[in-house]
């Protein structure tokens, strides 16, 4: 045994030097990422077997995800990843005050992933995409989902300016030749809630669904392609032939709601790993604070769960998300400040890592890339089929 | 862990990455991830997935290699990671073959009323 | 039993042990929470021993339950309550049977035989075979019999947490209908939860995928930890090759619970969502694709196969050895073998799949790989045997097991081939040759190998000897029990009786008859061991410290060894060389030769 690992307190007993515990740990990560790895292959197996057998589905569905919104995100999960990086080397060089800086941004980097993914999830629920049979696609038993389809066009009715309680007669007198180049594009957005967003809202009339195909809807899906899917998207450099709903196969139609079901089973997954990331750099920032500042830390998530509702609740239109905010921010001011008096009146402690010892820091940082990692994957195979 | 000098040579020897290599790795993803978007839009037909493919997993190689640190990593964990990805690649190869051709043979179960076809 | 009334407490060197000689891992703490809060590797393996054997009990209940059904056509046992169907009469018996042979495969796949042998005996011996304190992390071994126990828990809702809702209900008056598919009772589809029927059926299916769900993650725990104790862990020169075949046989498992177990958990989860949110990925009338699920059932529960036999070759290499006195033969070839088994096994799933309508191409390939895996099981029988060859057997318990492992095994191994070729699965699939062939495998070989690991490590563990008279006369019912019941399956199956019927023509009385007859020699056979085990832990004699001779380092530990294992650095060797180790009549047991510093040096080479 190594006389001087002896004397390091983080030494379990069981191992004979520091060197031998760190290069356990991180083999043991190693290990489980390689479970995460294959846990994950199994959804993308999932994925595999429906895109190489229905390709148009894909094509199709996938018009309904926002690539800007996927790209950001992407974006957003690569610099936590930076971020985490750096604070694996801040441990190492024993650069305490950094270390807290940069988990807490990569934590916070954590939180605007879900912010991000929380705006795309909410858009299509609203549309009527969700999972299983809350989605306007839902085949069973030889049926595709007929109420909701009709929900969601009224809906889309509705959100363009034009009262859903229009008369059918006014919604009527819209016809296909008035919608012009400016109606291309909010046609297709009871898929594309990317252009929820988009400026320039066509006029009523324009925006208008024809009125009988909101009945089609009501019978069937051919009613559905028309009024869900009338034009390819208009964005970016060059325009894709995208399939329509109603020139499919039957046997295509069957499974465009197993697209979502792939997509929300892959992404949710993935999410529910962001979650744990977070909770895990948490404990870490946790840990790596001096006494004064850990003070502060379960304030900090608290204050990022307060702000996650704030912002759920202004953007549903809902209230309890709203009060559950303003509470947790209330939380965080009243338990920051008493363990802040209690943390003051005691001799300031510094953070648990340095250059003696940060095996956690790269562990739990091993674990936020792969979340990174599978996001890789998941974007162009989820945003950008072609 | 009095003397730091003295528990300075008794530290785990890890690698220590030079921020800029970091900083390199981060822009680089990033541009690869507006070069991922931007081929997205030119007209590939079929190659495009294999072109989306290779881009994310170049992105990966570097997010393994630099962030995970696994180049300068005990060469078994290099080896339990690919072990995973060639486990997956097996699964998904197979059942890929299988199921192009036994997919066209699945009938639906019959369905009641009103039939989408 | 012969009771020693002043038993010799020696060292392995057979000098009489200094210091608190009563002092061990089973007394080292006292008090309920004191095990519940252990990170002792020995601990967690008695915890483990625990759950596992009452999971046995659990699973052998539904085992006599359907076999008794079987005894004759027509229905035998009454129906308890009708609990599933509204109509009486038979189709409530044969709706029993149904969740009777569901429960007895879940149970016994996912809480007996998976984790028998790595949780009980591997986590007991591995860290010990590598001179180590403990595993790598201790922790997280905890946690894993903790997600054990919640996977229990999960099984346990299964069978009755239904009937716990209905009865709420019954007493506030509410409507169990509310409840949705938690008030749902006991489980019918089968261990293998296949599709379109699992995602239908009103049985409890959600909490049976729940828990093999949390099961399967106390598996991949104990298999990393196993990993990275025998690359971090082994004493210094203790290098690759003198690792003893346990090891390996342990290590090979590892790698098949890190690499096929997530692709289980994904499984159920996606089943989970099926039934919870009306996904339809594996529900043709969703659109979905039903033998998609079988490529994600099998490409688990195929090298699961490899997770419960594989531990088994690694317990029979060392008795093999041991009890023939004479170095094992071809070490690298069982080692490599095992390896070799755990690769191979991920690429073999679709012969499962035969009759699925899985593609004709697929189907030549995995049956020709699946051939291939009969070389190296073939590579260890042949060391075995070579072993034995001119040694001087030793007919212990723990042999007498061993042997009967080799021959039961070669039986299921060599039906397997049967199973593996195309045109003689399309006339033998689903019926009682499959389940005559897995249990040859399963019970026939891996249970056998279990309890001969327990007879053999069992005066380590608890420090006691048991009755050798008992133990033989257990094994030998075993023996004999085991081969009634289910020889015979193997000509009913060829004769065409189909698996998973409650009932059956006439001309199967006879085969079915035998066979339950069978199953109760075997049970007594089972309780034989059982009482064996109490009476032991009871009266036995003080164990020595190597009651066998065998040269791996747990017999230089104390029986029971104390907490920290060894009391003084253990000598590292070739695990079976054996010519150190020499009998004394006075300890009843080994002890080792004094040996110069050169001499261990030479030998640590
Ligand atoms: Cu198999």
């Amino acid at each position: 045994m190594n006389q001087d690992d002896a004397h390091n307190p983080h030494l379990a007993h069981h191992f004979d030097s520091m060197t031998q515990q760190f290069e356990s740990s991180k083999l043991g990560m190693w290990l489980f990422l390689a479970t995460e790895v294959l846990m994950f292959g199994g959804l993308f197996m999932a994925y595999a077997i429906y895109r190489a057998n229905n390709p148009d589905v894909y094509m199709f569905a996938h018009q309904a995800l926002d690539t800007r919104l996927g790209a950001i995100n992407t974006a957003v999960l690569l610099a936590s990843s930076f971020t985490m990086a750096w604070a694996v080397r801040a441990a190492q060089m024993s650069q305490r005050r950094l270390i807290m800086v940069l988990l807490g941004l990569t934590l916070l980097g954590g939180a605007g992933f879900m912010v991000i993914k929380t705006v795309e999830y909410s858009g299509k629920y609203a549309h009527h995409l969700w999972i299983g049979p809350v989605n306007a696609f839902y085949y069973e038993a030889g049926f595709i989902n007929k109420d909701t389809t009709l929900t969601s066009a009224e809906y889309y009715v509705s959100s363009h300016g034009s009262p859903a309680h229009e008369t059918p007669d006014a919604a009527h007198k819209s016809t296909a030749h008035e919608t012009t180049e400016a109606a291309a594009p909010s046609e297709g957005e009871v898929v594309l809630d990317a252009h929820a967003a988009a400026p320039a809202p066509a006029s009523p009339v324009a925006a208008g669904v024809d009125h009988s195909s909101i009945q089609l809807a009501a019978l069937g899906p051919t009613g559905v392609a028309h009024v869900v899917i009338a034009e390819p998207r208009q964005v970016g450099v060059a325009q894709h032939q995208y399939p329509k709903f109603e020139q499919m196969s039957s046997n295509d139609r069957r499974r465009v709601h197993l697209f979502f079901d792939i997509y929300y089973l892959m992404t949710g997954l993935h999410g529910l790993h962001v979650l744990v990331g977070m909770a895990i750099i948490w404990v870490l920032l946790h840990k790596a604070a001096d006494s004064l500042t850990r003070a502060w830390t379960p304030s900090f998530a608290l204050l990022i769960a307060g702000g996650y509702f704030l912002f759920l609740g202004s953007h549903l239109g809902l209230r309890w998300p709203l009060v559950l905010g303003i509470v947790l921010l209330l939380i965080a001011a009243v338990v920051g400040f008493m363990r802040h008096a209690k943390a003051a009146a005691d001799v300031v402690r510094p953070g648990a890592y340095s250059r003696q010892f940060f095996d956690p820091v790269e562990i739990g940082g091993l674990y936020w890339h792969l979340v990174d990692l599978i996001w890789i994957f998941l974007f162009p195979l989820l945003y950008l089929i072609r | 862990m009095s003397d730091t000098t003295h528990a300075d040579t008794h530290v785990v020897h890890a690698h220590i990455s030079p921020l800029w290599q970091l900083a390199g790795i981060l822009i680089a993803l990033l541009l690869l991830t507006v070069a991922t978007v931007a081929v997205s839009y030119a007209n590939l037909g079929n190659l495009s997935i294999l072109v989306a493919l290779l881009i994310a997993a170049v992105k990966g190689t570097l997010v393994v290699l630099y962030f995970m640190h696994l180049r300068y990593d005990a060469p078994f964990n290099a080896l339990v990671f690919s072990m995973a990805l060639l486990f997956v690649a097996l699964m998904i190869g197979f059942t890929l073959i299988d199921s192009r051709q036994y997919q066209p043979n699945l009938t639906p179960p019959p369905a009641v009323g009103n039939v989408p076809e | 039993m012969t009771s020693n009334p002043a038993p010799i407490i020696t060292d392995a060197f057979g000098h009489p042990r200094k210091g608190n000689l009563s002092r061990n891992y089973l007394n080292e703490s006292k008090g309920i929470l004191s095990w519940l809060l252990t990170l002792d590797h020995k601990r967690i393996a008695i915890l483990y021993m625990v759950g596992v054997l009452t999971s046995f009990l659990l699973g052998g209940i539904f085992a006599i339950l359907l076999r008794t059904e079987l005894i004759a056509p027509g229905t035998t046992l009454p129906a308890v309550g009708g609990i599933n169907t509204t109509s009486g009469g038979a189709d409530a018996v044969w709706s029993q049977y149904n969740q009777m042979f569901t429960l007895h495969g879940a149970v016994m796949v996912f809480m007996f035989i998976i984790p028998a042998i790595p949780a009980i005996l591997g986590n007991f011996v591995l860290p010990l075979h590598l001179g180590a304190k403990d595993v790598a992390f201790p922790r997280l071994n905890l946690m894993s019999w903790y997600c054990y126990m919640i996977g229990g828990l999960f099984f346990l809702w299964t069978l009755g947490g239904g009937l716990f809702v209905r009865l709420i209900c019954k007493i506030f008056g509410l409507d169990p209908e509310s409840f949705g598919q938690l008030a749902n009772v006991g489980l019918d589809t089968g261990w293998t939860f296949y599709t379109p029927y699992s995602t239908w059926t009103s049985s409890s299916v959600i909490s049976a995928t729940m828990g093999a769900f949390v099961l399967g993650f106390s598996s991949i725990l104990t298999g990393l930890n196993f990993i990275a104790s025998i690359h971090m862990l082994r004493r210094p020169g203790q290098g690759w090759t003198k690792l003893p075949l346990f090891c390996w046989g342990i290590y090979a498992t590892s790698i098949i619970q890190i690499l096929a177990t997530p692709v289980l958990a994904i499984t159920l989860l996606l089943l989970t969502a099926e039934r919870a949110f009306g996904v339809g990925i594996f529900d043709p009338a969703k659109g979905g694709d039903p033998i998609l699920y079988q490529h994600f059932f099998w490409f688990y529960s195929h090298p699961a196969v490899y997770i419960m036999i594989l531990p088994g070759f690694a317990i029979v290499s060392e008795l093999i050895g041991t009890f023939s006195r004479k170095h094992i033969f071809g070490y690298g070839f069982i080692a490599a073998s095992s390896i070799a088994i755990a690769i191979l096994g991920f690429l073999v799933w679709g012969h499962h799949m035969f009759t699925s309508g899985q593609s004709p191409m697929l189907s030549a390939i995995f049956s020709f790989i699946t051939f291939s895996i009969a070389v190296p099981s073939g590579i260890k029988i042949f060391n075995w045997l070579a072993t034995m060859y001119k040694g001087s057997i030793r007919l212990d318990t723990p042999m007498l097991y061993a042997l009967s492992f080799i021959w039961l095994f070669t039986i299921g191994g060599l039906t397997g081939v049967f199973c593996a070729t195309l045109s003689v699965d399309l006339h033998i699939h689903d019926t009682y040759f499959i389940v005559a062939h897995f249990h040859y495998v399963m019970v026939g070989s891996t249970l056998t190998a279990f309890l001969g690991g327990m007879y053999y490590w069992w005066p380590k563990m608890f420090g006691k000897m048991y009755s050798e008279r008992w133990a033989r006369f257990g094994c030998l019912l075993i023996f004999i029990g085991f081969n009634l019941t289910f020889f015979i399956q193997f000509i009913a199956g060829s004769q065409g009786m189909p698996r998973r019927y409650a009932d059956y023509p006439a001309q199967f009385h006879i085969h079915h008859f035998i066979s339950t007859i069978g199953s109760y020699i075997l049970t007594v056979g089972l309780f034989a061991v059982l009482f064996n085990w109490i009476h032991s832990l009871r009266r036995g004699a003080a164990a020595p410290v190597n009651p066998w001779g065998a040269n791996s380092m747990e017999w230089q530990a104390p029986s029971p060894p104390p907490t920290a294992n060894f009391e003084t650095d253990p000598i590292v060797g070739d695990p079976y060389d054996y010519s150190h180790w020499h009998w004394n009549e006075e300890i009843g047991g080994y002890v080792l030769e004094e040996m110069t510093n050169d001499e261990i040096r030479n030998s640590k080479q």
